[in-house]
């Protein structure tokens, strides 16, 4: 930790060691991007508040998975089904039932943390690639069980339309307004997982990551923290769902496709496994590379005309591989590892030596 | 630790303060100033330009585009004011198409009028949100959950359910009873919005029973399997509700199982149509299926013939040789048509979705060239059609012009 302190920057005491912001200019750049991040929607584009919206939903899902892969080291390529399981949690809860989305989300989160706790339990007896195909198999089937068990209450592969978010009679039913209630959530389950890994469960996660049996020697009950990693992970996820699910007002099941989770480990990689401000830079880079894709279409179709309608289509998934290659070749620890370099930089500012 | 709170109290304070500027300075909702004939008017919306529908989809936004040119060169726009089009794609993506119509619903000169040509998913995703906005939407056809109950949303070709109904009327009157009938759907919205107790007890109604389901996911290119479950279960017709790639996957697979001429095979409306005959013309010989517009290949009808003159002259690749490039231009002078009526009756300064809707269901019975369009209050899509059939390279119309069975959910019939 100190490493990354600024030049000159002691602490004296334990609480000045422990604290997540450390210094007068931490403080001031906290206050000044929470002010500029909640003053966002005055002045930019409906489209622009979208993406943040957008942003905002999977850096939920993203951080659980960060947890769960990057500090714990178990691979899970499901985090999109048990996204499917919040959603559909919290869409049947206030649709179908007449429940307040306040009860549903926090519903939502514990459906989906029980059945990551289902499917994280082969993670007791097997790892690695074998443990990413039973997490696939959760991935299909979830899915499987929202179109087919109760079609009637989940809309099988119709969409299940789901009201908004309400205060009263204040209905959070436009960007604007939902910007308001995505970014908090956001922020608060950003500050729990930065603050989770510094406590007991978080070292254990990193031990049993980095040597499970060492891990085991020294105590630390694997089989708990294994399951907590993935009960943490999918209540994540379920959160994620469930702000999706009122957020885009209607959920289908393709919606939480295989291809939704790949892409969901895609930003946790490009990010940097098992650092929390990596799952917010690998999250930011990869949606804002999608908005890149399509703005970037109509200079291809003017540069290549024959291709304009064939390369498009392929143009995000074309990022979306070549960033995951050159990241896994060139910087596997990911844009974290860029930003901590820039910061030590900035440590030993004006003492480059 | 007091330094702490404190400090962590002041920047609690600041968002709090943040929030409350940012949720006072809220946007207004923007509205057009109404009054004055515009210079302009817009029509606004997204299609699956890429993504798996794109094949089918793209060319259909084009397709919309072209109209809209002609409709402004041949009659000078509506009402005098030149008529603008903008697509933008959704890759037929839900949280894709919400971003696109987000940033098109604000976008000034309104436009109370759009139009989406994506996948059923979106349309459902969106229809809320059209109501809510007081956005008059048409799109080409939609699935149960789309259209109703009956808002903002139109369709012009007869929805899925209500086309298999058809399908099920045909069968009935010319085939020997009892007649054994398989599905094989793809898994999805789209496949499976025949799948209803409607479709399946009104199929029941008419002798017709349907003796075996099978689906099948969009990337799946064997259908073996499934095609032999439906023969063991005795089928002798096997209807398919699919487009497209989709068509052409179970025709090869009819074909790798020899299966041709053994049993008969029909599809929904978009399997009607020539990219299916283009991919796999030899094996679409005899497949039939209900469709709600004319063919390339009715030449006699003036307005093909029309078209089929502009399309060459146009030296379009004979991959646009499908539906949209025929149809859409009809489809587009009708909603040129309900602006143009919508304005008569309201004026340009209270022109909104309302005036559209009120225009479009009075839609009754209107025989055009190219198809036959019906609309009520509760029932927002046209219910005419006519049996087609894949013949020789061509598609034929096997039947004369008559109404599809109403099979949209039952709580939804008035």
């Amino acid at each position: 930790m100190a490493i990354d302190r600024p030049c000159g920057t002691f602490d004296r005491d334990y609480a000045q060691d422990m604290a997540i912001v450390r210094t007068r200019l931490q403080w001031g750049l906290l206050a000044a991007g929470l002010a500029f991040l909640f003053t966002l929607p005055i002045y930019s584009s409906n489209h622009i508040i979208h993406l943040f919206n957008y942003i905002g939903i999977t850096l939920i899902a993203v951080q659980g998975l960060n947890i769960l892969t990057g500090y714990t080291g178990l691979l899970n390529l499901g985090q999109a089904a048990f996204m499917a399981a919040g959603a559909y949690t919290s869409g049947i809860l206030t649709a179908k039932f007449g429940v307040s989305f306040w009860v549903a989300l926090p519903c939502s989160a514990i459906v989906a943390g029980l059945l990551g706790l289902v499917f994280g339990l082969p993670s007791l007896r097997i790892k690695g690639f074998y443990l990413a195909m039973s997490t696939l198999a959760a991935q299909f089937i979830i899915i499987s069980a929202i179109v087919n068990v109760r079609p009637d209450l989940t809309g099988g592969w119709s969409s299940l339309i789901v009201p908004v978010p309400k205060i009263g009679d204040f209905a959070f039913n436009n960007q604007f307004r939902m910007f308001y209630l995505i970014m908090p959530i956001a922020l608060l389950v950003t500050f729990f997982a930065k603050n989770l890994v510094r406590t007991g469960a978080g070292r254990a996660f990193v031990a049993i990551r980095d040597n499970d049996l060492a891990a085991e020697v020294m105590g630390i009950n694997i089989y708990r923290y294994k399951l907590l990693a993935f009960f943490i992970c999918t209540v994540f996820a379920g959160i994620a769902g469930s702000l999706w699910a009122h957020w885009m007002r209607a959920i289908e099941p393709s919606i939480f496709g295989l291809h939704n989770s790949v892409w969901l480990l895609g930003m946790v990689i490009v990010g940097g496994m098992g650092s929390i401000s990596g799952a917010v830079f690998g999250t930011i880079f990869i949606r804002v590379l999608d908005e890149v894709a399509k703005a970037l279409v109509p200079v291809i179709s003017l540069v290549f005309p024959a291709l304009s309608g064939n390369i498009s289509a392929a143009l995000s998934p074309i990022f979306f591989s070549i960033v995951i290659v050159l990241f896994v070749i060139l910087e596997p620890r990911g844009l974290a590892h860029r930003w901590q370099i820039l910061k030590i930089s900035y440590r030993l500012n004006p003492f480059a030596y | 630790m007091i330094k702490r709170i404190s400090r962590f109290a002041w920047v609690v304070a600041l968002v709090l303060v943040a929030l409350t500027l940012a949720l006072s300075c809220a946007p207004k909702e923007q509205v057009t100033p109404a009054g004055k004939k515009p210079t302009e008017i817009w029509l606004r919306g997204s299609a699956a330009m890429t993504g798996i529908y794109a094949a089918s989809l793209l060319p259909a936004a084009e397709a919309i585009k072209e109209a809209v040119d002609l409709i402004n060169t041949e009659r000078g726009g509506i009402d005098g004011v030149p008529w603008k089009v903008e697509l933008l794609d959704d890759a037929g993506d839900v949280a894709k198409a919400t971003a696109t119509y987000e940033q098109l619903k604000v976008k000034e000169p309104r436009a109370n009028m759009m139009v989406f040509m994506t996948t059923s998913g979106v349309a459902e995703a969106l229809r809320e949100r059209f109501n809510e906005d007081k956005i008059c939407v048409m799109l080409p056809s939609g699935s149960a959950t789309a259209i109703y109950p009956a808002g903002n949303t139109f369709c012009i070709v007869i929805s899925h359910p209500d086309g298999f109904g058809f399908f099920i009327d045909w069968l009935a009157e010319t085939q020997p009873k009892p007649v054994k009938l398989g599905l094989l759907n793809w898994d999805s919205t789209f496949g499976r919005s025949i799948m209803t107790d409607e479709c399946t007890n009104y199929a029941k109604s008419k002798g017709v029973d349907i003796v075996a389901t099978e689906l099948f996911g969009i990337r799946e290119m064997d259908l073996t399997t499934q095609l032999t479950k439906i023969k063991n279960a005795g089928a002798t017709w096997v209807f398919t509700n699919t487009l497209g790639f989709g068509t052409v996957t179970v025709l090869k697979s009819v074909d790798a199982l020899g299966l041709k001429g053994k049993m008969n095979f029909a599809g929904g409306h978009f399997a009607m149509d020539y990219d299916v005959l283009r991919v796999a013309e030899a094996l679409t010989e005899g497949f039939v299926g209900p469709h709600s517009m004319v063919t390339w290949d009715e030449a006699d009808n003036p307005y093909v013939a029309e078209r089929r003159k502009a399309f060459d002259a146009a030296e379009r690749p004979d991959s646009y040789r499908a539906q949209p490039f025929l149809v859409f231009k009809g489809w587009m002078t009708y909603v040129a048509d309900i602006h143009e009526a919508a304005i008569e009756e309201v004026g340009w300064e209270n022109l909104d979705a309302e005036a559209f809707k009120a225009q479009i269901v009075k839609t009754k019975d209107l025989k055009l060239p190219w198809t036959i369009l019906n609309y009520s209050a509760d029932k927002p899509e046209t219910n005419w059609a006519r049996m087609v059939q894949f013949k020789g390279g061509k598609v034929l119309p096997i039947t004369d012009w008559r109404k599809a069975p109403d099979l949209r959910p039952a709580q939804y019939k008035k």
